[in-house]
């Protein structure tokens, strides 16, 4: 209930905001203040020209809001798009190198909670107007698209992009009543059995498993990515395996050709490296999620 | 006490030892189990927590008697397993088949164990042709020799990683080393290095004392110094490549092991070899059982308990041995 009043309260005051900026040509919403995600106000004179982002995920949604031209600079690891690449490059997520970013004259870094705090205030305090997310959760995903929406002056497609992430959240729901059924999943991460990882609580994916309805054996064991130990995985018995391995592997192996998931047929590849980002390719491998249950039993 | 009781009680009890511990570990872990075994019980029993209790133990000793062979040939307390580039040549093999996605198997063992043997044997072989100095092996020309590699050796690592670093936690993970999924495939690895550097290592033994006394010293009383080095470093690296492959490169054992053992035994090398080996499987199984248990189901690296428990350990054993020394 309160979710859905929020959302609509979040949708109409970005209607209103979007009739401002319609109605006066783009240039009245600025000055602009805005909260970022860690409550810090920022206020923009103007539209931001010159951004410089701090994360792989940032740089996914500026250019999913077409905002691609207006970077000028971007981390080592932001290779998605692939115009990406061409960027001017600032270095490691963490700590962000401030003297590099400071030599392309952003007028917006947007920063995120990977960034470091030290480097952030830092910037702040040198005057580097700086707005930092903190996509920890799908909910606050949409919150960050809708806020860099506001503070670009791309409300619509951010609010459209919003809008796709939360139908994709809303198909993740299992179809019809199916209490007390909740099939156990394990999320294998690595290339060899023989030190797999995963993932646990506070990852996007043990999120987007849990919304489905499915149990993941990781979950709540005090981590976010850990090695369990493969007795566990044995006794646990998953019913679906999600992994980056081939299942191929699973299947050749005497101990996890035993489990439900692999007899069942129900080892699914994915591409973790989309969940471990927080950006707008999520919304295609929710969907993917969505269509891989329909081959379960 | 004569040295030979002494010997003899150390034998024993660290044999007593690894009974017990292994007797317990046996019962530990995730699955409860309940006589009469079920057929799930079994295999969790024989086929997991035995072969990964052995393993730890087969390690241990081989990364002790490593050491003990490495702190003989250089004289030097600091002398670890890993100090001829071992551990940085397996961790190039290991990138090298995470690089190239490498999935095959022989003997039952995959790509990635076998591409660190083979890294940890080339970077070993590398430091000792290239720490010749006028074909002699001068020690101090293979310890320098040997940090350059593993420098070297880190860097491609390293560049290697900058341009997949997707798979840069993968390797990070397989650097902290670890048992967590030990078959007896790697068992199976671990056991004909070991028993033949057992079988030899009662020549090697009265050879390193005599190397105590100096190249020179060793040299007049008839050793064939530079044969024997030679000797020393295939037969060490063959163990610790061999180590290192199935476990990724665990530290603090290899180099603390022999030091707890020369501590109450002293230095002659008969008595510290097989000491050290039953010590270093000891500190190392301990270590590991604790690392599948303290956070069960969550594995903890092993590497990080082996020195959190041997580190104290041995602060105890300096502190006390100053204060009351024989």
């Amino acid at each position: 209930m309160w979710r859905l009043i929020t959302q609509k309260r979040s949708r109409l005051l970005a209607g209103i905001l979007f009739c401002l900026v319609g109605l006066t040509a783009g240039a009245g919403a600025y000055p602009l203040q805005l909260k970022d995600q860690f409550g810090r106000p920022l206020i923009l004179e103007q539209p931001p020209m010159r951004i410089v982002s701090g994360s792989p995920g940032n740089t996914e949604i500026l250019f999913a809001l077409g905002l691609g031209d207006r970077i000028v600079g971007v981390t080592d690891w932001c290779d998605y798009p692939p115009a990406a690449r061409e960027k001017a490059k600032i270095g490691d997520l963490a700590p962000i190198n401030i003297e590099r970013v400071l030599a392309l004259r952003p007028d917006l870094v947007l920063a995120c909670n990977l960034n470091g705090k030290e480097p952030v205030e830092r910037l702040t305090a040198l005057g580097v107007p700086t707005f930092a997310l903190n996509p920890v959760s799908f909910a606050a995903l949409g919150e960050a698209i809708r806020l860099v929406g506001a503070l670009t002056g791309t409300q619509t497609a951010a609010e459209q992009l919003a809008a796709e992430l939360e139908a994709a959240l809303a198909a993740l729901k299992p179809p019809g009543e199916t209490a007390g059924a909740r099939p156990k999943v394990f999320i294998a991460i690595g290339n060899d059995l023989a030190d797999l990882w995963t993932a646990g609580t506070g990852t996007f994916l043990d999120e987007a498993v849990t919304k489905m309805g499915w149990q993941n054996i990781a979950g709540g064991l005090g981590f976010t990515w850990g090695q369990i130990s493969v007795e566990y995985i044995l006794a646990e018995n998953p019913e679906i395996i999600l992994t980056e391995l081939d299942p191929k592997i699973f299947r050749a192996d005497p101990f996890f050709r035993e489990l439900t998931a692999v007899r069942r047929d129900q080892v699914f590849q994915i591409d973790v490296d989309i969940f471990s980002r927080p950006g707008p390719r999520l919304i295609n491998a929710l969907m993917d999620l969505v269509k891989l249950r329909e081959g379960i039993r | 006490m004569p040295a030979k009781t002494k010997y003899r009680l150390a034998v024993a009890g660290l044999s007593l030892g690894l009974l017990l511990t292994g007797w317990v570990a046996l019962g530990l872990g995730p699955v409860t189990l309940s006589y009469p075994l079920d057929p799930f019980q079994k295999k969790i029993l024989f086929g997991l927590r035995l072969p990964r209790i052995i393993l730890s133990i087969l390690v241990g000793a081989a990364l002790a008697v490593t050491g003990v062979l490495f702190q003989g040939l250089f004289r030097n307390p600091l002398a670890d397993p890993y100090i001829l580039g071992t551990s940085s040549g397996a961790a190039l093999g290991a990138t090298l088949a995470l690089y190239y996605d490498l999935n095959f198997q022989i003997f039952g063992l995959s790509a990635r164990p076998l591409f660190a043997f083979a890294g940890a044997l080339l970077a070993t072989a590398l430091v000792f042709s290239l720490g010749r100095h006028r074909n002699y092996p001068a020690v101090a020309h293979l310890l320098l020799a040997g940090i350059a590699v593993s420098a070297f050796f880190a860097a491609v690592t390293s560049l290697m990683l900058f341009f997949r670093r997707e798979e840069m936690e993968k390797i990070v993970f397989w650097q902290m080393g670890g048992f967590a999924y030990a078959r007896w495939a790697e068992v199976q690895v671990m056991i004909p290095y070991l028993a033949g550097a057992f079988l030899y290592s009662r020549s090697l033994a009265t050879e390193l004392n005599l190397l105590l006394l100096g190249e020179e010293k060793a040299h007049q009383l008839g050793l064939a110094v530079v044969p024997f080095q030679r000797r020393i470093v295939l037969t060490a690296s063959l163990l610790v490549a061999a180590a290192v492959s199935v476990s990724g490169p665990i530290g603090f054992v290899g180099m603390v092991a022999p030091h707890m053992v020369r501590l109450f035994l002293g230095p002659d090398h008969r008595v510290l070899l097989p000491v050290s080996a039953l010590a270093g499987g000891l500190l190392l199984l301990l270590a590991d059982t604790l690392a599948r248990t303290l956070l069960s189901p969550v594995e903890l690296p092993v590497g990080v308990l082996t020195s959190f428990i041997g580190g104290p350990f041995f602060l105890y054993l300096l502190r006390k041995n100053r204060l009351a020394p024989e």
